[in-house]
């Protein structure tokens, strides 16, 4: 009776074993179906999770049963194929790899016979276990290499390099290796070729290092171009666009040669590689992302504008979904570019900004100004997705930008609309701004505590000022220069350890900016009073800008010129004499906001220089007398 | 005319002297000659009180050359006597011969030969008013300060009527010399009270006209003097002023006046944020604006005056509203009613 059941024992498992590899290879063959068809539906979606879902119990049927030799290939190739599907599905590889791969490994050691002298071990300790092992069957090799290359993309795309170059030593057998230079051991890399008669798997062990191959030398590309070791992040990105790379990674790599390149003053060849990108056809917006730079670089305004252009009008079209080729792609390894990275190409308002400011300060106000209010219209409508944010930490908060579009328009000569924008913005943030009357109440009692104040709302009056100014409307003018001083003097600026709102305004508003602000205002309203012939008011006010603002020759210019109107010539002279004791103030190491920069530059003398040749002239001569 | 011209500059230094320490060498026969003395000026006050002519050349004689000390008018000959007989009795200098034999020189008893050249009772009505102006002086408080002030009104007031209306040059006269010789402060607070006396109810008719006449004559010379009229409305009291303003609308038109000439000299500091004075004996904001919100709590009619004055000041000035840029836009935010 005992002889009877033995022999089919054996019997039952073959067959089931047949059974269960039939439907691994089913699955394989659906699921690879499914990946070549490029229609997304909610049917195909369906579809994935139905085959994953049948790995996972197929999976779990195999890891139910005790370990065993003969079925080890079947169940790791499996435990691959569950992987490679649910990361697919997932767009990416999550920490549940960790627990399916040691589940794995301890199932091979088990089947060994040598899980009871090594437990609790790492997964390093793990990997080092089961492929040095003297009884380790040839047949399990390519399983666990393919295994082992989707640990080796978990570690990659987490960042665990150390772990990553102790798993490619193990299986390069050089266990004594002391490179550890990820590229050379991952070159080295030869995973074993698949046997006919295997089960089938999505993607194999070659296939996959090709991708991590890809993807390390992108990686470590883009890392290097960031932290500026140009020459090695050029060598890393030929690495990476001579290997297998998708369309779309393709772009980015040469996209970011060409960063390298203009980085390291060959704009021409950059233009070349950004030309190949752009020939690749997947996306276009990173390239000419790219080419603006360039051309900027080599001070072609109108083409850097038109590349901004075509930008936006990229950034504006539907992504269309991309085609599944293969399961694992090099995508899924690489990090999302970092805001401040030359490759993150943000959103489509962040680019119609960029075009905007950069019309604004190379003289083309009239489309500056249409941009501007496109852009305005985009992020205060609701055009652009709710998800996305408005701008980028980096950029200039949304007063900001109505205060760069109210610049625009006054430059372009369109003051009433400028007006309406700076009275668009303080009627909508009115919550957080001081009462004027309460603040001229602290200020005559003398109160200690002063009100908070954005600074962007003094400079909305001094916009305002200049726009009442260009409509030659002198009161209005003086009386939104005047506005703005006494918020700038009166009320202190916002709390910058308050919000993350304020994060936008210590970058942007540095003390410097805030004096310049002063400045500009105090000399706006000094030409006013002198527009009314009230010279002794503008007397004081570009006197106190000179105060504020020590060695300011847009300050002392109109001071000397309005005591020489008023025939005060010995004034004159003496503060010509203290101002050249005076060093000048660095104009390169100012960082204004643009709307700033574009105030300063209306309220700079054209003359300036040689008025002060032709006075310091006139007070030598007066000595010599 | 012309020797008693003499002899009323000779009695006035013998007033002088009578109040120091020189009469200690004088003996009785020298007390009698005095008294004597002082008696016949009055009887000349007697004789010629009721003729103008000679009044008033005698007069105009006395104002030429008149001293610190001497007679002021005619009418002052009339208590000469009394005048030097007090001074006589209260000055311890005197001798004792002299001293002992001055009663009875003072009161000769039955065997005088008129009844009516005995000074009696106008030396006790003399001295009574003197005591009482002593024992005002020494006391102290507000209220008896008040008192003080109202007593010195009304001599203000008494004085006036004695120069009656035929001279005014000889009100104005009067007043140069409190305001040039007394102490100031105290000159213009009797000033505002003398002012203020119009408020009071009067029961006569006839003294609310002579008040009123008074009031113009001091009303007229303040006004007049563009010095006094400063210190006037610089130093007294906020709230005193405006409750004189509000009983004399030309006094509070030339308050008015001068306060928006001393708001003119404060320029605005934007550092500060404030406005603050051009010199440093130039009006502050602060006295400013509490003199024009006293103007403004006092009557209804003056803050109207206020508001419509820095208002027009305003609009001269460009009408701006925002704070910093016009002192009258921002003295109408600190006034009620004003913004």
């Amino acid at each position: 009776m005992s002889s009877q059941i033995i022999p089919s024992l054996p019997k039952t498992f073959s067959s089931s074993l047949d059974l269960w590899r039939e439907k691994n290879d089913q699955l394989v063959r659906q699921a690879k179906q499914l990946t070549r068809d490029s229609r997304p539906s909610l049917r195909r979606q369906q579809s994935v999770q139905d085959t994953l879902e049948g790995f996972r119990e197929l999976l779990l049927t195999l890891q139910g049963l005790p370990a065993a030799v003969p079925a080890l290939p079947l169940e790791l190739t499996v435990t691959c194929n569950y992987i490679i599907l649910r990361a697919s599905l997932a767009q990416g590889f999550t920490e549940d790899l960790t627990e399916d791969v040691q589940r794995g490994l301890e199932r091979v050691l088990e089947a060994q016979h040598q899980m009871g002298s090594k437990s609790q071990q790492g997964l390093k300790e793990l990997w080092h276990s089961v492929l040095s092992a003297p009884s380790l069957l040839p047949e399990l090799l390519p399983a666990l290499h393919c295994l082992a290359s989707l640990h080796a993309a978990l570690w990659m795309s987490t960042n665990h390099l150390g772990d990553l170059t102790s798993l490619l030593q193990t299986l390069n057998g050089s266990q004594t290796e002391t490179s550890e230079d990820l590229l050379p051991l991952l070159k080295s890399w030869s995973p074993p070729v698949e046997k006919l008669h295997a089960p089938l798997i999505l993607q194999d062990a070659e296939s996959l290092k090709d991708v991590l191959l890809t993807a390390f030398a992108c990686r470590q590309g883009f890392q290097e171009l960031i932290t500026g070791s140009l020459p090695h992040a050029q060598s890393s990105l030929q690495e990476a666009a001579s290997g297998l790379c998708p369309p779309s990674v393709l772009v980015q790599v040469y996209t970011a040669l060409g960063t390298c390149l203009r980085k390291m003053g060959s704009p021409q060849r950059a233009l070349l590689y950004l030309t190949e990108a752009l020939k690749v056809g997947t996306t276009c917006a990173l390239p000419l992302l790219e080419a603006s730079r360039v051309y900027r670089q080599l001070g072609d305004t109108a083409a850097e504008l038109e590349s901004l252009q075509l930008l936006v009008e990229a950034l504006s079209a539907t992504h269309s979904s991309e085609t599944f080729t293969r399961l694992i792609e090099v995508e899924l390894l690489l990090p999302q570019p970092d805001p401040a990275s030359p490759l993150h190409c943000g959103t489509q308002s962040q680019a119609k900004h960029l075009l905007a400011s950069r019309c604004l300060q190379t003289g083309r106000a009239e489309a500056a100004a249409e941009h501007y209010l496109d852009l305005l219209a985009m992020l205060l409508d609701g055009s652009e997705p709710r998800s996305s944010p408005p701008t980028s930490a980096l950029g200039p908060c949304m007063p900001e930008l109505c205060l760069e579009a109210a610049a625009a328009l006054i430059q372009a000569g369109r003051a009433s609309d400028a007006l309406t924008v700076c009275v668009e913005l303080l009627s909508r943030t009115s919550s957080l701004l001081p009462k004027m009357p309460s603040l001229w109440e602290n200020a005559s009692k003398r109160t200690k505590e002063l009100p908070y104040c954005p600074i962007w709302a003094s400079a909305t009056h001094l916009l305002q000022g200049q726009a009442w100014s260009q409509l030659k409307a002198q009161k209005e003018a003086l009386s939104e220069f005047s506005q703005c001083l006494e918020l700038l003097f009166r009320a202190l600026p916002k709390d910058k350890e308050q919000g993350a709102g304020s994060n936008c305004e210590q970058k942007c508003m540095s003390d410097v900016s805030l004096k310049q602000l002063r400045v500009a205002a105090l000399i706006s309203r000094g030409l006013e009073w002198v527009a009314i012939g009230q010279d002794t008011k503008a007397l004081s006010d570009f006197l106190l800008s000179v105060q504020i603002c020590p060695g300011n020759r847009d300050g002392s210019f109109y001071l000397l010129q309005t005591l020489k109107r008023l025939d005060r010539k010995n004034e004159a002279s003496a503060f010509w004499r203290e101002a050249q004791s005076q060093l000048p103030q660095e104009e390169a190491a100012r960082c204004l906001p643009l709307y700033l920069e574009t105030c300063l530059n209306w309220i700079h003398p054209p003359n300036c220089e040689a008025f002060f040749e032709e006075f310091g002239t006139a007070v030598l001569e007066s000595c010599d007398l | 005319m012309e020797p008693l011209v003499q002899y009323t500059e000779r009695f006035s230094e013998l007033l002088a002297v009578s109040c120091g320490t020189l009469v200690s060498t004088w003996d009785a026969a020298t007390v009698r000659r005095a008294l004597q003395w002082a008696r016949y000026l009055f009887h000349v006050y007697r004789r010629f009180a009721s003729r103008g002519r000679v009044r008033e050349a005698l007069e105009r004689r006395l104002h030429v050359r008149r001293g610190p000390l001497g007679l002021r008018s005619f009418a002052a000959l009339e208590s000469g006597d009394v005048r030097l007989a007090l001074r006589l009795l209260r000055n311890r200098a005197l001798a004792p011969a002299a001293a002992r034999a001055l009663p009875g020189l003072l009161f000769p008893g039955p065997a005088a030969d008129n009844v009516d050249d005995v000074p009696q009772s106008r030396l006790v009505l003399l001295a009574r008013r003197g005591s009482a102006l002593h024992l005002l002086f020494r006391l102290g408080g507000d209220a008896p300060k008040g008192a003080l002030l109202r007593t010195h009104a009304e001599l203000l007031y008494a004085r006036l009527q004695e120069l009656g209306g035929a001279d005014s040059t000889a009100a104005r006269k009067l007043l140069d010399t409190l305001w040039e010789h007394g102490p100031r402060e105290h000159v213009l607070s009797v000033m505002a009270e003398a002012l203020l006396r119009e408020a009071d109810p009067e029961p006569a008719q006839a003294a609310d006209s002579a008040g009123a006449d008074e009031t113009q004559k001091l009303l007229h010379w303040l006004l007049e003097s563009t010095e006094v009229l400063a210190a006037f409305c610089r130093h007294l009291p906020a709230k005193r002023l405006a409750s004189v303003a509000g009983c004399h609308h030309a006094l509070s038109r030339a308050y008015l006046d001068l306060l928006t000439a001393w708001a003119t000299r404060l320029h605005y500091d934007l550092q500060k944020g404030a406005w603050v004075p051009t010199q440093l004996e130039d009006m502050p904001w602060e006295e400013l604006c509490l003199r024009l919100q006293s103007l403004c709590q006092a009557q209804p009619f003056l803050q109207e005056e206020v508001l419509v004055t820095l208002r027009s000041c305003k609009a001269l000035d460009g009408d701006f509203e925002v704070p910093g840029m016009s002192i009258w836009t921002d003295l109408l935010l600190a006034l009620p009613g004003g913004a």
